[in-house]
């Protein structure tokens, strides 16, 4: 080969030289989503786009983007039936005074803040299908759903923040119920329901909500015709007193609201079907409280009953709902914290407390267990066989085995069910922060984050066998999906969701998604043209 | 001081009779403005620095055929407030074929004009984790499109009467990349078209 010839071929050696990526500084952006805000539903889960707006399907066969149009979600979650994804949306349009200042505006950070138009709309949601889409005004932040996904109320709650831009006349008086079943503006029905609504719950049934306001409680009816405001209780009748409520549970047949209040020992019971109210004394200001289903709702013996804890009580009161008559049972140390898993109820504590106590609804026994170290967070395996705990480091100067213990975060396993014992508890690498199960006929897999790890701890509760399962960035959040797997959400800026198949050890990872928002910015909503 | 003068006449060759179109190759640099809203994501600016070969085949005593190959690399590091950031980076690569005539003014200096039809390949990328060659947090999406460039210039040749003869070139005009569309899951991410200043300096042989 000659001179020339190498000449000639020197062009072939040009080729995009492609193995580094330039590391100038550029520039500062938000999180592009976050990864700890995520609502699972079917075989994927959800994830919010930040700069963008867009909400982002990810399942183990990839990413999607909804169709929104020129929407941006604000926020999202999943009706209680798991087959519906509501989300409000904003509309910005840009509307100069001389509509020529609009042309080339394209995303709503090219438009003047001064000539933004916003409007919201609820949208439900299945798979990737945008199904109904219901004006709403802007500044409402809050919504519950009813068990079949038919009935939503929204409303502005104060205590999350608030955004008035663009909201006009704002009304702390009224909640918005919205029929899921409906399209437009037909759909959402204004209703007069207290000062400054705090919480709402539904019945089973769906024919009644219950807003629970400042010093109030308001009944919907929702059967008829359009949800109309029925019987309005008024929890204290000196207007110089203040009842702040702190909690509110229905009884499984809908007929009583269960209300507690801050500061105060009295349980408030309120009759809906046919108004009246009654106050129930207790041992002291609640701290939780949690409700005991009745296993035989069909006939007409009433077997569900509320459990409630206090900060500065060691003692749990059983509330009998068929008369409302109270149990009281001494325990050693105050619980702050109610689990209920079909008829035993796990009560436990956050407060540097190391006690936990079942009580079976069924046989009224208190059992109690103790902790190594004080739980951080605790859940109830399905099934109601096993209560598992994260434990953190107690901070003590033990030696041996305790020492080992106090110095370190752990996965402590309580036998609850039938085989009552200690399951044992393990040393954790880092911090537990999540976890999650999977049951199938043969197992029962628990998988547990710790901070600072990137692996999952996978342990199989029926056999106590364990394995790690190894991941490509730290986790944040995890999840069980219905077919068995799990989902694991990692600290990714462009995106990172890992599916876990723990019967094969298979994962899948999607990544990536995050940054369609952040090329795309946000779109400008057409002024003329509804959503 | 007449000799020196006499030797650097000689070894550029000013004064000798003018000289055809010749054979070229040559390796230049430059950089070209790429001022449309979409190239943020890569840059602060718009410049894109380019780097490539040219050859050049004659086919008349004063125009030759040419062919150039460039390819350009930007990209810049995002801060999202999270541990890594991620990275974006944009090749382009663009094949030029065309024609450049010169004027008949000496030995050794040659003024030029030149146009081309070009064909332009993008690669982008971002990645919140660049030291891996893939992975899932990666973004790659490629697209081609076509443009033209004209542009005028001059060259300086060396060693007059060599079959072999070093040469510097300067050269500048205007070149344009007709729009076109990243696409990612199927959606278009980034549009990218321009038309704008374009400079290139290289040094090659000319045979």
């Amino acid at each position: 080969m000659n001179l020339r010839t190498l000449l000639w071929l020197a062009p072939l050696a040009l080729g995009a030289c492609w193995g580094s990526m330039p590391a100038n500084w550029g520039p500062n952006a938000d999180p592009l989503w976050d990864p700890a805000t995520v609502v699972a539903m079917g075989d994927a889960i959800y994830v919010k786009l930040n700069a963008g707006g867009q909400l982002a399907r990810i399942s183990r066969d990839g990413a999607e983007i909804l169709d929104l149009g020129a929407g941006s979600v604000d926020r999202f979650q999943a009706s209680p039936d798991g087959e519906t994804l509501v989300a409000f949306v904003r509309y910005t349009s840009c509307e100069p005074p001389d509509p020529r200042d609009a042309r080339g505006v394209r995303t709503v950070e090219d438009c003047d803040p001064r000539f933004r138009k916003l409007r919201t709309e609820v949208a439900t949601i299945t798979g990737t299908t945008v199904e109904r889409q219901i004006p709403v005004k802007s500044h409402y932040n809050a919504a519950t759903f009813s068990d079949d996904g038919r009935w939503a109320v929204t409303w502005l709650d104060a205590s999350q923040g608030i955004d008035l831009t663009g909201s006009g006349v704002v009304d702390f008086n009224s909640v918005l119920v919205l029929d899921l079943g409906q399209e437009g503006e037909d759909a959402a029905t204004s209703v007069s329901a207290g000062f400054s609504a705090e919480n709402v719950l539904f019945t089973k049934d769906g024919t009644r909500a219950i807003v629970l306001s400042k010093d109030s409680v308001t009944v919907l009816n929702l059967e008829g015709a359009e949800p109309t405001r029925g019987t309005t209780f008024r929890l204290t009748l000196d207007a110089d007193q203040s009842v702040v409520p702190v909690g509110i549970e229905l009884t499984e047949d809908g007929r009583f609201a269960l209300i507690t209040a801050r500061g105060q020992d009295d349980l408030y019971a309120l009759r809906l079907d046919n108004p009246s109210l009654n106050l129930i004394t207790l041992s002291g200001p609640p701290a939780a409280q949690g409700i005991v289903s009745d296993p035989t709702p069909e006939d007409d013996e009433v077997d569900d009953l509320s459990i409630i804890t206090f900060r500065d009580s060691a003692s749990v009161n059983v509330v009998d709902h068929s008369d409302f008559g109270i149990s009281v049972f001494d325990l050693d140390e105050p619980m702050n914290r109610i689990l209920v898993e079909g008829r035993e109820a796990v009560l436990w504590s956050d407060e540097a407390l190391k006690d936990v106590y079942t009580f079976n609804a069924d046989t009224n026994e208190v059992v109690e267990y103790r902790l190594e170290n004080p739980a951080v967070q605790m859940q109830i395996a399905p099934g109601g066989d096993f209560a598992v705990a994260l434990t953190r480091p107690e901070g003590g100067f033990g030696a041996g085995t305790e020492g080992l213990y106090d110095a370190n975060p752990g996965l402590e396993v309580l036998e609850i069910g039938a085989g009552r014992g200690r399951g044992g508890a393990k040393l954790l690498e880092g911090q537990g922060v999540g976890m999650a199960f999977s049951p199938s006929d043969t197992r029962l897999d628990l998988l547990v984050l710790q901070l600072g790890q990137t692996y999952v701890y996978q342990l199989d509760l029926l056999t106590n066998r364990e394995s790690r399962v190894e991941l490509t960035a730290a986790p944040i959040r995890i999840g069980a999906l219905p077919d068995g797997g799990f989902w694991i959400t990692h600290d990714a800026s462009m995106g990172l969701v890992s599916f876990y198949d723990p019967v094969d050890g298979t994962v899948v990872e999607t990544g990536g998604f995050a940054a369609a928002g952040w090329l795309e910015g946000t779109p400008i909503a057409d002024p003329q043209e509804a959503p | 001081m007449s000799r020196r003068i006499a030797l650097v006449m000689m070894l550029v060759g000013l004064g000798q009779p003018a000289m055809a179109a010749k054979n070229e190759l040559s390796l230049e640099g430059g950089t070209n403005r790429i001022a449309d809203p979409d190239f943020r994501t890569f840059a602060r600016g718009a410049a894109m620095p380019t780097w490539g070969i040219r050859g050049g085949y004659a086919v008349h005593d004063r125009v030759a055929l040419f062919g150039s190959l460039h390819t350009g690399q930007r990209g810049q590091q995002v801060s999202d407030g999270t541990a890594n950031g991620f990275r974006t980076a944009y090749n382009a690569t663009t094949l030029t074929l065309g024609a450049k005539a010169d004027a008949d003014l000496g030995e050794t200096f040659a003024p030029y004009v030149s146009a081309g039809l070009l064909l332009h390949h993008g690669l982008v990328r971002l990645d919140d984790d660049p030291n891996r060659r893939n992975n899932p947090g990666q973004i790659l999406s490629s697209s081609a499109s076509f443009g033209a460039t004209a542009l005028a210039g001059f060259e300086i040749r060396f060693l007059p009467g060599e079959d072999i003869q070093p040469a510097l070139h300067v050269e500048g005009g205007l070149q344009g990349v007709l729009p076109h569309s990243y696409l990612f899951n199927g959606e278009s991410m980034l549009n990218m078209g321009y038309l704008g200043p374009v400079i290139h300096a290289g040094a090659g042989i000319r045979f």
